[in-house]
This record gives structure tokens, sequence and C-alpha cells, in this order.
């Protein structure tokens, strides 16, 4: 009876932490994007992300509220744009150099947040975080 | 007429509403305040944020229905800056030993950019205001309801209640701690490593009068 419960229960702690990150995420484009107004942009030089390692991204950083995000979020000023498909339907992304990452819905709202925030993530990483 | 009582403003346009979690110690003074913008589409959602133990916070909010909230006591520190960047490396103002000591702080071989921004803000840290932007040790935090929108790569545009409110709000704040509007009041995303949209349409609406 006590195995059982102990197994339900982690099976449950594994599903909800499962929850928090995106599986089936297709990177459709992307393209790189600086914002040359800051005069710090050369930092952005050897921020590349390939399109497989995108796609890894959504899979490993964290999902996060609209408040968490908000607070934690380190905006750098460079990041990766385009097109993924998520469930079978099309959305708009953004990952910034710094770890913080974007879905966006068809009319242009965060429709999920995330963060590379733990060492397993940002390891993962030759130069996100 | 408002009046403060213990870090709280005593005035029935404003709902004390204070949440632990987003105090973290006493503030050494008062010589600027941050705007924000929650990202977040309601007050509910930030208070109970702040409700669940969210370390983050500011000391005001502001709903969308113009209600406002005072969240933390103007005594007390909030953080809600974040990573500070170089004031004088953005108003091209840098002695030349200061833009290097910047530079290369920006971009020392083998830290990750956050550690790198990191140690840029925590040198800035080391200087005086005005010389570097506001600080959670020294300036107050007001949070406005609204959500970023990327197809217009700015914030959702505040309700006419949010304007009316912000502008009562930064006047008693102008007031109690001998502030000017155009010095000493701040859009987030121009100050801190947030996007860049982040509280511009409130500090314009304050000075131009005009909502944009």
């Amino acid at each position: 009876m006590i195995k059982n419960i102990i197994c339900l229960g982690t099976a449950f702690f594994i599903t909800s932490c499962a929850f928090n990150y995106e599986k089936k995420i297709q990177i459709l484009t992307s393209k790189k994007v600086v914002d040359i107004s800051k005069q710090e942009s050369k930092v952005c030089d050897n921020f590349i992300l390939t399109e497989s390692e995108i796609t890894l991204y959504f899979q490993t950083a964290e999902q996060v509220s609209n408040e968490e995000a908000h607070g934690e979020s380190i905006i750098m000023p460079c990041k990766y744009s385009g097109e993924l498909t998520m469930n079978k339907e099309t959305y708009s992304y953004e990952v910034f150099a710094g770890g913080t990452g974007y879905i966006y819905d068809d009319n242009g709202w965060v429709l999920k947040n995330f963060i590379c925030k733990s060492n397993n993530c940002c390891s993962s990483f030759s130069n996100l975080c | 007429m408002a009046t403060v009582t213990n870090g709280i403003i005593v005035d029935k346009r404003i709902t004390a509403k204070r949440y632990n979690s987003i105090e973290h110690g006493n503030i050494n003074s008062v010589t600027s305040i941050v705007l924000h913008r929650t990202a977040g589409s309601s007050a509910t959602s930030s208070l109970n944020g702040y409700a669940a133990g969210q370390k983050t916070g500011a000391h005001f909010l502001i709903a969308n229905d113009g209600t406002i909230y005072q969240t933390a006591s103007l005594e007390k520190l909030c953080w809600h800056v974040g990573i500070l960047y170089s004031r004088c490396a953005d108003e091209k103002s840098c002695d030349p030993k200061e833009l290097k000591t910047i530079n290369s702080l920006l971009h020392q071989k083998g830290f990750s950019f956050s550690k790198r921004v990191k140690n840029v803000s925590r040198h800035e840290l080391g200087k005086t205001y005005p010389l570097r932007y506001p600080s959670n040790n020294d300036s107050l935090g007001i949070e406005v309801v609204g959500r970023f929108n990327k197809a217009t790569n700015t914030f959702e545009r505040p309700t006419n209640g949010q304007f009316k409110s912000l502008k009562l709000l930064v006047d008693i704040l102008l007031k109690e701690f001998s502030l000017t509007l155009n010095k000493d009041v701040y859009a987030h995303g121009v100050i801190a490593r947030k996007k860049k949209a982040e509280g511009v349409q409130l500090l314009q609406y304050l000075k131009i009068g005009v909502a944009p």
C-alpha cells in the first residue's frame, strides 16, 4: 500500500515537472537580431544559437509565470527570433542572450515565458546564459 | 491631502496592501522613482505572486481600473530594479579610464553574459546617484499592470484610469521626497536590462501630459 502511494506520488511529481518544459517544439525559422542602438552591441558578436540549440532551449529552460519572468529576466541587446510549431500550431518566439525566452500568440501577446536558470540548462549551451 | 505615517501613504485614493515577501530591509534614502509594467494582465496575478512569497516587486501597483495599491513601506527596500546599465556609457560621459573599466567587465573572457552584466551593475553601485542610474537602495518602484506585445514592440496602452492614478501618485512622491519629475523619474527599460519599452509610455505621459 505504502509502496503504491510512493510510486503514484513519484509518477505525479515527474509528470508535474515535465509540464514546466516544452517537449513538442519544432523550430521553423530563426534569425539573429542585434539592437545596434546600444553602444555595447559588440558584446553580442559571440552569441550564436543553432536551430537545434533553440529547440533544446525550449526543452530545458524553465517555464515561469509572467511575474517571475518580469522580475528575474535579463534582456541583452541580442536575440534569436523566428517561428516554431508547438502542438501542431505555429507561434513566434524570441530567445535573448542572458537566457530569457518567450513564445507569442498570433496577436503578439506573450503565451509562455522561459528562463534558463539552472546549471543544467545553462551548461547545455556554450554561450547563452 | 496625503500624509505619510510609518512609511504608508494615508490617502483615501491609495489602498495599503503590504507584503513582507517583497520588503528587504531599510531603504537608505529615496532619490528617485522607477516606472514599471507588470507584464501580466491583472493586478490580482501580481498580488497573488507577492502573497505566494515572490521576492521581487515594487512599492506600488496600479490596477487596470486605476486602483492604487501600496504594496511595500516607503521605508523599505524592494528588489525592483535588477541589473543596471552603466549610466555614463549610455550617456557617453565616462572618462576614458572608466569606460575602459566598464568595457573590460562587459567583455571579460570566460564569463557568462549574466555574470558580466552583473559585474558591470555591481561596479555601478559603487557610484553615487545621479552618477549612476537609480538602484534598489535608493529608489521607489511603481508597477502599472500591462502586458508586452511583440507585434507593436511595446506594452499595452495604460488605461486612462492608470494614467490618472500614476500622475496622482507620482505628484505625492515628488513632493514627499523633494524630487523633480525631469531628473528623478525613470522608465525601467531605460536604466536596467529589461524590455526597452518598459515604463516609457508612462514617463512620456507624465512629462508631456499626453497619453501615447
